[in-house]
This record gives C-alpha cells, structure tokens and sequence, in this order.
C-alpha cells in the first residue's frame, strides 16, 4: 500500500453537483487497500512491471468510472481484478508487441488460480517481509536499488558498476532464495 | 493430455521458468514448455503465481508501482471554466437534456432492474454440486440423494442427521446437523450452524467458507468447521493449512491467521480469538464427517482412524498398545506409473504367504490409506475390520512395495521409513512375508468377498512395526 499512498493524492476539494466526497473517500479507501493485489493479479497474467503501471492507471480511472454499480459491503477486490483482466486482455490485442505472451486460455486459468490464492498469497506477502530481513545488507541494497522506477535498468546497473545482464542474474538468485525461504517458512518446499 | 494425468513438475523447476521468462532468457522452445506446463498442471500454476508475486510484492514494496499520473476523478470533478454569456445557452440544453436523460434514465432503470432478476434467476438455476447422501428419513432421502444443488441453496438438517454433497469443483463435503449451511457458488458458502467437514483438492484452493464469527479459506487441505447458536466458531485443520479471520460487529480482522493442521482456533462473536491444540477424543460428528468424505463406512476392532495426520510413521515414532491407527494419505491420486499390489479378491493372507500380484496401470485413479501398527510392550495381536463405501482396488503388506508405492501415494509432510531403514538396516515394515520369519508370523490379512472390506490382524512387538497400504477406487459421485 505504501506506493499507493505516497504516489496517489485526492483532490478533495468540494465540488458543486458531482459525487459526494465521501463518495470519493471511500473509493480511495478501497482502491488503496487492494491496489497491491490487482497491481500483483496484472503481472501474474504476464504484464512485466511497466504495463502493470498502465493497466492500473486504467483500471482505476474505469474503476471510479463505474464506481456507482459497486454495491458496498460486496467484494472490492473481486470486482477489480475482473476489470484488471478485461483491461489486460485489450491491451494485450492493441499495445503489446512482446515476443512472449501467455496463450489466451493460459490467461483465463491463471486469472483463476490468482483468484483463488488471494489469501495464500496474503500470507505468503507477510513471510517475505521477514524474509526481507533476512536478506545480506548488500542484497537488499540490490534489490531496493534495482525496483527503483526512476532509472532504466543499464542507467541502474552502471550505477553500480555491473552490466544490466549480471544485475538480472543476481535479482534473479535473489528472488529466488526469497521464494525458497518463504516455502520454507509456510512448508510447502516439499517436492 | 488432460490436466490430471500431467505427472506435475517440481516447484524449483518453475520458479526457474519463471526467473528467464521475468528476466527475457527465456528462449522460443522454453516459453512453449513453459505454457503447456502452466496449462496442464494446477501445482506449477500455483508455483509460477507464488513466485511471480514475489517479483510485485518487492515492486510494489520498493514504491515502484507507478503513481495514478491521470487524475481519476478527472471525469467527475474537474470542471473548465464557463463563460457567462453561455449560461443561458447552457440552461436551455441543459432543460432538454435532463428530459430526455430523465426518460432514458427510467427505461434504463427498469431494463436494469428486468436484467439484474433475469440473471439472478438464471444464477439461482446454476447447480454448484451435488448431494450424494442422506441421513434423513426415507422419504426425504430418496428426493435428496443425487440432486443438485444450487446457488443460494439453504441446507438445514435436523439434529443427528447428515448431508454430504461434492461441489462442482471437487470440493467434498459433509454437514452434521443440527445446521444451516447455504450456497453461494462451488467456492463459497455460509454456514451460519452446524458442523461442515470439507476435504479441498488443489483445483479448489480458495474454498471459502463464511460463518458469524469468521471467515475461513481453504489453502488445500481438510478441515471442519463448527458454528453453534450464538454464532461462535471453532475452526479444525486436520491436514494441510487454512487462512482465517475473525469477524465481529465491526467487521472483518485485517491481518489473516494461518492455521496448520493439529490446531484449533475458536472465534467468538464479537471478534475474540483463541488457539488451542486438537483435544481428545475429537467431537462424534467430526469424526463421522471425516470417516464419510474418507468413504470408510465402518470401523471396528482395534482400528482407529487418525483425524490428523501424524508427523512420522517411523518405527518408535506413532505408538500404542491398543489400537492399530488408520492413516488417510491421498485423495483422488492418479498413478502415473502401473503399480503392483495385491489383488482384491477374497483370500487370507499369512506368512508364510506368496500371492500373484495384480498391476493397476497408469492412469487409476484411488484413494490411499495407511494402517500402521506399532507397539509399546505389547505382546499380543490386535486385530479390526474397515468397511469402505467403494471397492478396494488393491492392498500392499511387503515392506519392498511400501517403500516402492511411497511414491505415489505417500502423504506430504508425513515421514515414512527410508529407504536406508528397509533396505540397509533391515527394517521389516510390512506385514506378511513370503518366507518363514518370527516377526510377521502372527500377522494376518483377510480380503472379504464383499470386496469393500478387509480384516487384519498384527502383532509388532519391540523392534517391529506392521503396515499396510490399501488402495480404494476414488471417490466419483
């Protein structure tokens, strides 16, 4: 939640004959408690970090767009991650030219299954956070300054006297003594 | 290939699959790999979406999530400047535009409200699973077995009596009554009391099962869950993990609570939350939950059924002097190899005993389960009988085809004898030898004609330890 906040201001001020502030505040409410998750549902369907920024710049805009057809009291997240794939499964026809992109149908499961895990995946989020500290100082330093959005990725490995290939490699180990220890500490690294 | 019969690949491989896919080294060949893994297997599913998470989380930890540059409220909010001498202009279309809006907005309103029943009839009309069984009386009973159940469908046995249903995605269930339990889709229902017991396969993870004082999500695992009058929940995991939150009159808690099998977590209405240990003897209902979903349909003798899965089945490790422990490994297991067993026809079974072996071929789909006999001091034999509701497929007692059919139908987490405890050191796990030894003379297995039930009788004294697998044709409604 933490880009969220910092990154998404409301201008509050009282405006004539539109939706009530509170209106407005309790959709801020909500995006901002489930942003993460919608944003994490766009890059498990195969969106790398940059299209997972546009998808939800347009989810939210679509969001409050048809704000008023959210009944309170139901599911927020649910209802979002419906538009994250609709909005993903049309940017990925007309904006999109990777060379890998998932198969169609490949979406539809993975959507599902991401669904599904919403609260596996909670808990999953709260052991990284310890795994995190378990991370060298210097791998962290590594990991803070490659997520850095500011800078592109041969600007950040040259910052740090590496070339853009190696960087990748070591984030790559990285994540996955990440991935290992958060298995470890929920018990499911039994293959 | 369909997805159950994919042999599913191991987590390390495609959390590597994934590193070169987020990392563009993934090459033409790999990628296509890469799909048809994800697409014919649930577990590398789960793990590419386990892994890929970690990549966001640590994005969006980093505050690399881009900021909302667009004002979202842009359309709402931001007005231009109008000039005065257009109002009247303005108020004039304006007028003509809240008519014709307002004609609109009526015809829209009252399709909307035609659509919004229409497709909530249609909804209510979509089955979510079917009931399998009854307890109720015979009249009741014959209209329930085999029905459909639908969305928004209330279920409220009476007390001592029961209801096991399997939903759609493979969810099997059973609900003791008194209770009240109402579907709301294959993934979630509302038991407001009673007691359910639900066994998730992994294509259901996610089940969701919402109580007054809880919320409870499945994570692939069995449980039950029991709600009395006041609205109090207790929460028992038998295997695997279940997420949880409290709820109270000011909502849902935030943060979940992860619950392993062996625990017990009770809620309270208004929010209050206590863990505990799985006391014993666990509560009738629950158990004759668990024996149904099992499809044991009697037990008697010495043979105990394990609510929760133990840590080990090593020698020394799951003693009694009384009772021989039943052990549920595996659900709905598919070989992906033939496997030899001991046929299911009806014979006795001592050492010295030869038989000729029966191969189930790849493909079978079963049931697994463990008898595991180990004794304290103990010098006598006990013996028990177990009646399965469905027909054994096959039974193995020699400690070789033990170890061999591991595995396939070994249960995760739990510890069985190495391959260096049987092959090196000797250990005898199983229960009739071909060959004359001391240790399993006074064993016995009986398969009855009936072909749904067996008989046994063992002794393991000191260093010996008695187990056998039995195999049953998996649960299909």
């Amino acid at each position: 939640m933490a880009a969220f906040e910092k990154n998404f201001i409301v201008d509050s001020a009282p405006d004539e004959g539109t939706a009530p502030v509170d209106r407005q505040t309790e959709f801020v409410g909500l995006l901002g408690q489930n942003y993460r998750a919608l944003y994490a549902c766009a890059v498990s369907l195969g969106a790398d970090l940059h299209q997972a920024d546009d998808i939800m710049q347009e989810v939210s805009i679509l969001l409050w767009q048809q704000f008023d057809q959210f009944e309170p009291g139901t599911n927020f997240v649910r209802w979002g991650r419906a538009m994250v794939r609709n909005v993903f499964r049309n940017q990925r026809r007309s904006q999109w030219h990777r060379k890998h992109v998932f198969n169609p149908l490949l979406i539809d499961k993975l959507f599902e299954m991401h669904c599904g895990e919403e609260e596996l995946l909670e808990i999953r989020g709260l052991a990284l956070q310890r795994c995190l500290k378990k991370l060298s100082g210097s791998d962290r330093k590594l990991i803070d300054a490659f997520y850095v959005k500011q800078h592109s990725l041969t600007e950040k490995a040259a910052g740090m006297g590496r070339s853009a290939n190696s960087l990748h490699k070591a984030i790559s180990r990285i994540r996955l003594r990440l991935s290992q220890c958060i298995d470890r500490q929920l018990g499911a690294d039994r293959d | 290939m369909t997805e159950s019969s994919f042999p599913a690949p191991t987590r390390v491989q495609i959390q590597r699959m994934t590193e070169r896919l987020l990392t563009n080294t993934i090459s033409d060949e790999e990628f296509e790999y890469f799909e048809f893994l994800l697409f014919n297997s649930s577990e590398a599913r789960q793990a590419y979406i386990e892994h890929v998470e970690i990549h966001s989380q640590l994005s969006y930890l980093s505050g690399a999530a881009a900021p909302i540059e667009e004002d979202v409220f842009a359309g709402r909010l931001n007005r231009g400047p109008v000039s005065l001498g257009r109002i009247g202009l303005l108020a004039g279309v304006l007028a003509g535009c809240l008519l014709v809006g307002g004609l609109l907005l009526a015809y829209q309103m009252v399709r909307h409200h035609q659509d919004r029943v229409a497709q909530a009839k249609m909804e209510s009309e979509i089955p979510v699973g079917m009931m399998i069984t009854s307890n109720q009386e015979p009249r009741q009973q014959q209209s329930s077995r085999h029905s459909p159940v639908s969305r928004g469908q209330v279920l409220a046995p009476r007390a001592a009596s029961d209801y096991r249903f399997r939903l759609s995605n493979g969810v099997d269930c059973t609900l003791h009554g008194p209770a009240r339990l109402s579907f709301r889709s294959p993934f979630e229902v509302q038991l407001d009391q009673g007691t359910l017991v639900a066994n998730v396969p992994p294509g259901a993870i996610g089940f969701r099962v919402e109580t007054p004082s809880a919320q409870i999500v499945d994570l692939g695992t069995t449980f039950s869950v029991s709600t009395n009058e006041s609205g109090a929940s207790e929460l028992r995991v038998f295997q695997g993990a279940v997420s949880a939150r409290s709820r109270s009159p000011q909502g849902l808690e935030a943060e979940p609570l992860l619950v392993s099998a062996h625990q017990t977590v009770q809620f309270s209405p208004i929010g209050e939350v206590q863990s505990v240990t799985i006391p014993s003897p666990d509560p009738n209902e629950v158990l004759r939950g668990l024996s149904q979903l099992y499809g044991i349909r009697q037990l008697e003798g010495a043979i105990a059924l394990l609510p929760a899965s133990p840590n080990s089945v090593q020698l020394g490790k799951l003693r009694s002097d009384t009772a021989i422990f039943l052990i549920h490994e595996r659900s709905w297991t598919e070989l992906s190899e033939p496997l030899q067993v001991v046929p299911p026809t009806a014979h006795t079974y001592s050492t010295p005993g030869h038989f000729t072996p029966l191969e189930l071929p790849a493909g079978t789909r079963c049931d697994s389960f463990l008898l595991h006999c180990d004794f304290q001091q103990r010098t006598e034999p006990l013996s028990g009988r177990i009646v399965f509701d469905r027909p054994i497929l096959g039974v193995i007692f020699s400690s070789d085809a033990l170890q061999q059919s591991d595995r396939f139908v070994a249960l995760k987490g739990l510890k069985y004898p190495s391959d260096a405890d049987v092959f090196e050191k000797g250990l005898s796990r199983g229960c009739v030898s071909p060959y004359a030894g001391k240790s399993e003379m006074e064993d016995q297995v009986i398969l009855h004609e009936d072909g749904h039930s067996l008989t046994v009788s063992l002794n393991s004294p000191g260093g010996n330890m008695d187990q056998i697998r039995v195999l049953v044709q998996a649960f299909d409604p």
